[in-house]
């Protein structure tokens, strides 16, 4: 959209009546919202997906480690979770997805 | 004595009068959650719960990270899952483990998954469990 036109739009907004201000809001919310349904879980879910994946390729490789992967992507690994942390930060990854590694043949323990 | 404090940003009130400690707990998946009761378990390694519930979010519990798991006096199977899981205002990108076998009627919040990516404390005696997310 053009900035001239959403600068119309908001001026037109400014004379609207509370009650219509109110209804435009939630309309507004709603949009985002479903939008939000829409487009962004599916690919979340693929994301999850494609760790798993990862996973069960490289568990024999990383196992004992705990793993940073953005995406489908290796960013780090490390013998602490702070460990894989940190240098995931350093090369720009606040939010890594952090895991420990099993290998298929351990037994961890389950408690109780 | 050297004294020792920690902040948390939750308080939570669990009934103490129940087996386990006992907290609200919700898997998220595609818009779809589902809700049920877990208990904190420090000895476990990771989070599992019970078959059903993965079901109830679409897995197909095979397909997912097959893994053993041992008891004091059993092994077991279980598989891992990419998932949003919520305990009480906490949410977090976490692998969950389903027990393979519907007849598991077990649900732990363990280390991995959520145990590490908390600060926890606790006062049996009053009920009482703080909680924060881990923020480095």
């Amino acid at each position: 959209m053009q900035p001239e036109t959403l600068t119309e739009i908001k001026q037109q907004i400014i004379l609207l009546d509370e009650d219509s201000k109110k209804d435009l809001a939630d309309f507004l919310a709603e949009e985002l919202e479903s939008k939000k349904e829409s487009v962004s879980l599916p690919i979340a879910d693929e994301v999850y997906k494609s760790q798993i994946e990862w996973l069960k390729e490289n568990r024999e490789k990383y196992a004992g480690k705990y793993v940073a992967l953005s995406g489908n992507e290796l960013v780090s690994e490390g013998k602490t979770l702070r460990e894989a942390h940190e240098k995931a930060k350093e090369k720009g990854f606040q939010n890594p997805f952090l895991t420990f590694v099993y290998s298929e043949n351990d037994v961890p323990f389950g408690g109780w | 004595m050297a004294e020792h404090r920690l902040g948390f940003e939750k308080l939570l009130y669990y009934d103490a009068g129940e087996s386990g400690i006992t907290v609200k707990t919700t898997l998220k998946l595609s818009g779809k959650s589902v809700s049920f009761q877990a208990k904190i378990d420090t000895g476990s390694s990771f989070c599992i719960f019970e078959r059903k519930y993965g079901e109830e979010l679409g897995f197909e519990i095979e397909k997912g990270l097959f893994q053993r798991v041992g008891t004091a006096t059993d092994v077991f199977v279980v598989y891992g899952f990419r998932i949003g899981l919520q305990v009480e205002d906490f949410e977090f990108d976490s692998l969950v483990y389903f027990a393979q076998d519907e007849n598991f009627t077990r649900n732990v919040l363990g280390r991995h998954g959520w145990l590490e990516l908390v600060k926890i404390g606790i006062i049996d005696y009053e009920g009482k469990l703080y909680l924060s997310r881990y923020l480095d």
